[in-house]
């Protein structure tokens, strides 16, 4: 070994370093996936004297077929790897996990469909990014400035950065990951708190009538609502729903189904014409997976009647003071499933020691360890040994019922109950 | 839920068993439904003789799917749907767009 190749191997040596050392400085100042990885790029394009390079990641959220899976591919300008390129890439890597270079990509028959990207690709050179084993992406660069092409101390250069790049990228990544659920969770937060502050927050107080409502939503946001709307002094309306979805677009349903309801309850005395209005609303303003059931009372106190209107609700109860039952059921189907739908009204008459319970299917669907239903016969059971107590001790009585029923097992949908008592 | 798909005179049936519960895989039966439309089928049997449990969540999908088979000129018939189901549709009123069949042959030859 002479001396001037020991020279020039020292430095390499320091080279190598110096680019490492500039990598670390670089990504030591953002946690940003985005960035880090843009940053990575950029010194290597800068030491490799290319055109351009990209990382792709893999999915990491289909471990079961890595080889079909989609890459999601970071890089510093879009469309820089063709698409088709890039899955036959990312497949080679899965398969044969080590350095790949290709100094004349267009006589290699590993790879075709180079044409449909922008950037013509001449040569590359790839380096697997691997963490405790694991592969977890590609750094490639492309096209070598000069004639000589990549040469062997450029697939070591790109191996050592890939060595010690993968694990920043790696923590990038599930910071990234970190940040998205985070998100998530504050907009499910968000979604409580908007429905939350939509229930009321008093019962109504009304001569002659003791009423109560309570709804407790389940871990991941249902989509319960109930309301008491008060149209004058001796009249009162009261909605029990149900609308599909979770989260914000079942919040953001709800608010409109409220405001619509709020606004209608005043002006029209019709509970069936009512529902026909919310029922266009929902249909023409939402997609096609918006539903909401709903049960609409208008309560007289005046005239002691209870004039309804049901769209595909759980029917209420309506248990006389001889304990004769009566379920609420006239209306129609479900708001937001059939356009112009006319919807049926009925009207009962209240007297001295009747009690209605408008509920939500969260109580008679709640599921026990056996997978058996907490079912109307309990529900009803519950109600009617507490009969003599207040609306409020009714809707206890139940709650209290449904979680000693369901024991250990989580809440899986909103529960709703609203009680009205002639006394 | 599970769902198995075979093809019978045309008609795609989706052979659903398991809970239709509020969860991502209840919705993914709209998406099932929306992908096979995407495929060019539109003509659709649901076999819910096995589903064991039904709450507003599968409700949902139900409809969702009814409806976008609807809009893309097709149609879904329900076959086999248990006596829970059943009532559901009838205080719903679904009953009267959505029919049920006793048997899939039966669901099958409705959509021919």
């Amino acid at each position: 070994m002479n001396g001037t190749s020991e020279i020039s191997k020292l430095k390499l040596a320091v080279k190598e370093l110096s680019v490492l050392n500039d990598i670390a400085t670089a990504v030591s100042t953002t946690h940003d996936l985005q960035q880090v990885i843009e940053l990575i790029v950029r010194e290597c394009v800068k030491h490799l004297n290319v055109e351009q390079g990209t990382i792709m990641l893999l999915d990491q959220s289909d471990t079961d077929d890595k080889f079909h899976t989609i890459i999601r591919e970071v890089d510093t300008e879009s469309d820089v790897v063709p698409y088709h390129f890039g899955v036959q890439l990312s497949g080679w890597m899965v398969k044969n996990q080590k350095p790949l270079l290709i100094n004349d990509i267009s006589n290699d028959n590993r790879f075709t469909n180079l044409s449909d990207g922008e950037f013509p690709i001449n040569s590359i050179l790839s380096a697997p990014l691997k963490t405790k084993g694991k592969l977890i992406g590609v750094l490639n660069v492309f096209n070598k400035m000069g004639d000589e092409g990549f040469t062997m101390e450029d697939q070591r250069m790109l191996s050592i950065i890939a060595t010690q790049s993968a694990q920043v990228v790696e923590n990038a990544r599930l910071y990234d990951e970190e940040q998205a659920l985070k998100q998530i969770e504050e907009e499910l937060k968000f979604a409580t708190d908007i429905q939350l502050n939509l229930l009321p927050k008093s019962n109504p107080q009304i001569e002659g009538y003791d009423i109560a409502g309570k709804s407790m939503p389940a871990m991941e946001v249902g989509g319960d609502y109930y309301d008491f709307i008060t149209t004058d002094e001796s009249r009162l309306v009261i909605c029990v729903g149900d609308v599909s979805g979770k989260g914000m677009p079942a919040a953001m349903l709800m608010s409109n189904l409220q405001a619509t309801l709020r606004g209608q309850a005043l002006f029209t005395a019709s509970a069936g014409e009512c529902m026909e209005r919310a029922n266009k609303l929902i249909y023409r303003s939402t997609d096609e997976q918006k539903f909401a059931t709903l049960f609409y009372g208008i309560m007289d106190a005046k005239s002691d009647s209870f004039h309804f209107s049901n769209a595909g609700h759980d029917p209420p109860f309506l248990i006389k003071k001889d304990e004769q039952l009566i379920r609420l059921s006239k209306g129609g189907t479900v708001l937001g499933f059939l356009d112009d739908y006319t919807f049926e009204e009925d009207s009962v008459s209240l007297e001295r020691g009747d009690t209605i319970i408008i509920y939500s299917d969260g109580i008679t669907e709640a599921l026990n360890e056996k997978d058996e239903e907490f079912g109307e016969e309990r529900l009803l059971n519950v109600v009617k040994t507490g009969l003599n107590g207040s609306a409020s001790e009714i809707i206890d009585n139940v709650f209290e019922a449904v979680k000693s029923f369901v024991n250990d097992m989580p809440q899986s949908d909103d529960i709703t109950i609203v009680v009205i008592k002639k006394s | 839920m599970r769902i198995k798909e075979s093809e019978m005179d045309g008609v795609v049936v989706l052979t659903l068993s398991g809970k239709m519960m509020l969860d991502a895989k209840s919705i993914s039966l709209h998406e099932y439904v929306k992908n096979l439309i995407a495929e060019g089928k539109t003509k659709v049997v649901m076999d819910m003789g096995k589903i064991t449990w039904f709450g507003s969540t599968g409700l949902g999908a139900l409809l969702a799917s009814y409806t976008s088979l609807k809009d893309s000129g097709g149609d879904l018939k329900v076959a086999r749907a248990t006596r829970k189901i059943r009532s559901v549709f009838m205080f719903t009123q679904i009953v009267k767009v959505l029919e049920n069949y006793d048997t899939v042959e039966e669901a099958v030859a409705a959509l021919k």
